[in-house]
């Protein structure tokens, strides 16, 4: 079976976002780029099926960003066969739909069997990609995926978070999209000689043309502008002692300045 | 005349306050595009939620009834959304940014060839279309998305973003039924539902929250702040290194690995302020900061603050609560 994954290069979580000074976007420069935290849950759950039958191989997929290829690189080294990177020359990956329909034919032309991808990249945090690539390849999809089992060679039972701790276990063919989100696996490091490896491992880089699309096919139908962080301006009333005075006057200001309870 | 459709979800034969919250923005918008505010219900056995739409100003209200809507079912939701859409072909569809609405849309979306745009918390209108202003990177900013073509488009709004609308003019909304004839394979269906372990307001619906760090030191010791979760109807959450820790579930987490919240009122018990935790709350209205170091920088995004051990705080607090909401 050939096991697609997608994943995307965003800024490490940890990284402190400013603004282009023409607000157009975020300034790259100098921040530490890293696969999206929830496709990390994707590889490994790829690589998990993959360590139960060596005959699966595991290809990875992402599309634009400049930091992509590094992403590859990294998924690579946590034990994934190949990656094939897609250049984005126009912004096509502004638009979930654009994004999805570059993926879709990627992973068809490698006649991908199932697809994991995480359940939102957190950079624009939109959690499209993955459903609307099922839909273009007709098949189901699953999202908040936090537990996944195997059941027979066709049947997956999963696991769906859904609001206020509540969850779902549904039955799913193997040949589906799974978007998935923390609490599935504890993705692994790349190892030492993983590393090495990665660097020998195939990384193909393509074109949209190369998939039979245009850049009209895929032209983004959103414009990102205005660009800015956010700027309340918070009262910081602090009382320096916990005591029950201190306290009874707290909520009291929440209740006669603040007004919220 | 192209209208604005608003996807109306519904619980305990009751429209969810989330969606009367959409209604409100769609009227803002229709009166700015000159067009009518029509809706779209799905479900089964929904007549009392259709009569009460009409009490919104809703013009025309599109009502998907049969039994295999009565849950969320991707196939048949995304078959009857994909209907009405279809037919209708409205300026936009808003719906709230809900586990079922996350996961239908965007295959509606790509089914449709049309355009979305997820987790809004503001709208425009610029040159006629409609403008959505929507965090990035978790909340670390925000950015106005604009659609820049004619294409239809299907927004999500995140809950409690926009004012009370004291608008409505109740219509008497005609009713349109649809059907659709969706055959749900064997292979793909719902088997379990498993009950929220917690009794608590869900977090992102939630409009006060109380949230505790790492420093609470167990899974046992939340019993405290439930209490004050109680008394305020709050949520409860946690930060990363509570999650992580152990002490609590990773549906508690608030951050950017879990969820982004938007409450009136949010404490944060014993958290230093991490960027990723801030980048999960610090849009909340009003921030109350609780923490033993006086240079941690929570302080800097609170409102109100006290220095001190959220052990010694949080019971106070609990108490001084109890007797204000009393009075």
């Amino acid at each position: 079976m050939i096991i697609g994954v997608c994943i995307k290069s965003v800024p490490d979580t940890t990284a402190k976002i400013q603004v282009h000074p023409d607000a157009s976007g975020i300034q790259e420069a100098g921040v530490k780029f890293v696969i999206s935290p929830y496709d990390e849950y994707a590889v490994e759950q790829a690589l998990r099926l993959k360590d139960e039958d060596a005959n699966h191989e595991v290809v990875v997929f992402s599309f634009g960003g400049a930091k992509g290829p590094d992403a590859l690189r990294s998924a690579l080294a946590m034990g994934v066969d190949r990656a094939i990177f897609i250049t984005d020359e126009t912004g096509a990956a502004a638009d979930g739909l654009s994004t999805a329909k570059v993926l879709q034919k990627a992973m068809a032309k490698e006649n991908v069997e199932i697809v994991f991808t995480g359940r939102q990249a957190i950079d624009d945090d939109s959690g499209q990609v993955s459903q609307m690539i099922a839909e273009k390849l007709g098949w189901p999809h699953a999202t908040m995926v936090s537990g996944f089992r195997t059941k027979g060679d066709a049947t997956v039972e999963m696991t769906r978070d859904i609001e206020g701790g509540a969850k779902e276990i549904w039955q799913m063919p193997l040949q589906s999209v799974f978007a998935c989100t923390k609490g599935l696996n504890d993705p692994r490091y790349p190892s030492l000689k993983g590393i090495m490896a990665a660097k020998k491992k195939p990384l193909a880089t393509i074109s949209i043309e190369d998939l039979g699309l245009t850049p009209a096919d895929v032209a983004s139908k959103i414009t990102l502008s205005k660009f800015e962080l956010p700027s309340v301006e918070r009262k910081q009333t602090i009382f320096a002692e916990a005591t029950q005075a201190n306290v009874d006057a707290l909520v009291k200001a929440l209740r006669e300045e603040a007004k919220v309870i | 005349m192209k209208n604005i459709l608003v996807f109306i979800e519904h619980k305990q034969a009751k429209i969810k306050s989330t969606s009367v919250e959409l209604l409100g923005q769609a009227h803002r918008l229709a009166k700015e595009l000159s067009t009518d505010v029509h809706a779209l219900v799905v479900g089964h056995q929904v007549d009392e939620i259709v009569e009460q739409v009409s009490a919104f100003g809703v013009k025309k209200v599109f009502v998907c009834d049969q039994e295999n809507a009565a849950t969320y079912h991707p196939s048949v939701y995304a078959d009857a959304i994909t209907d009405v859409l279809q037919n209708e072909t409205p300026i936009a569809l808003l719906a709230t940014a809900g586990s079922s609405m996350k996961d239908v849309l965007p295959k509606v979306t790509a089914r449709l060839d049309w355009v979305m745009i997820s987790e809004g918390i503001d709208t425009a209108v610029q040159d006629g279309r409609i403008a959505v202003k929507r965090p990035m990177y978790s909340g670390k900013c925000t950015a106005w998305a604009q659609i820049n073509t004619d294409t239809p488009a299907i927004f999500t709004f995140r809950p409690n973003v926009f004012e009370a609308y004291t608008g409505f003019v109740a219509a008497n909304a005609e009713k349109v039924a649809i059907s659709v004839s969706t055959s749900l394979s064997e292979q793909w269906k719902c088997v379990e539902r498993i009950a929220p372990t917690s009794d608590k307001p869900d977090l992102v619906e939630a409009s006060v929250i109380v949230a505790v760090g790492r420093s609470i030191k167990s899974a046992e010791n939340f019993a405290m702040v439930d209490q004050l979760a109680s008394v305020l109807e709050a949520g409860v959450g946690a930060s990363r290194a509570a999650v992580d820790a152990g002490y609590a579930p990773h549906s508690m987490q608030i951050g950017q690995t879990g969820k982004v919240v938007n409450p009136k009122l949010y404490f944060a018990f014993g958290i230093s302020g991490a960027i990723q935790h801030l980048a999960g709350m610090r849009t909340s209205k009003v921030i109350v900061a609780v923490n033993t170091d006086k240079e941690a920088p929570i302080f800097q995004y609170a409102d109100y603050g006290i220095v001190g051990d959220m052990f010694e705080v949080v019971p106070m607090l609990t108490e001084s609560c109890k007797k204000l909401l009393a009075e």
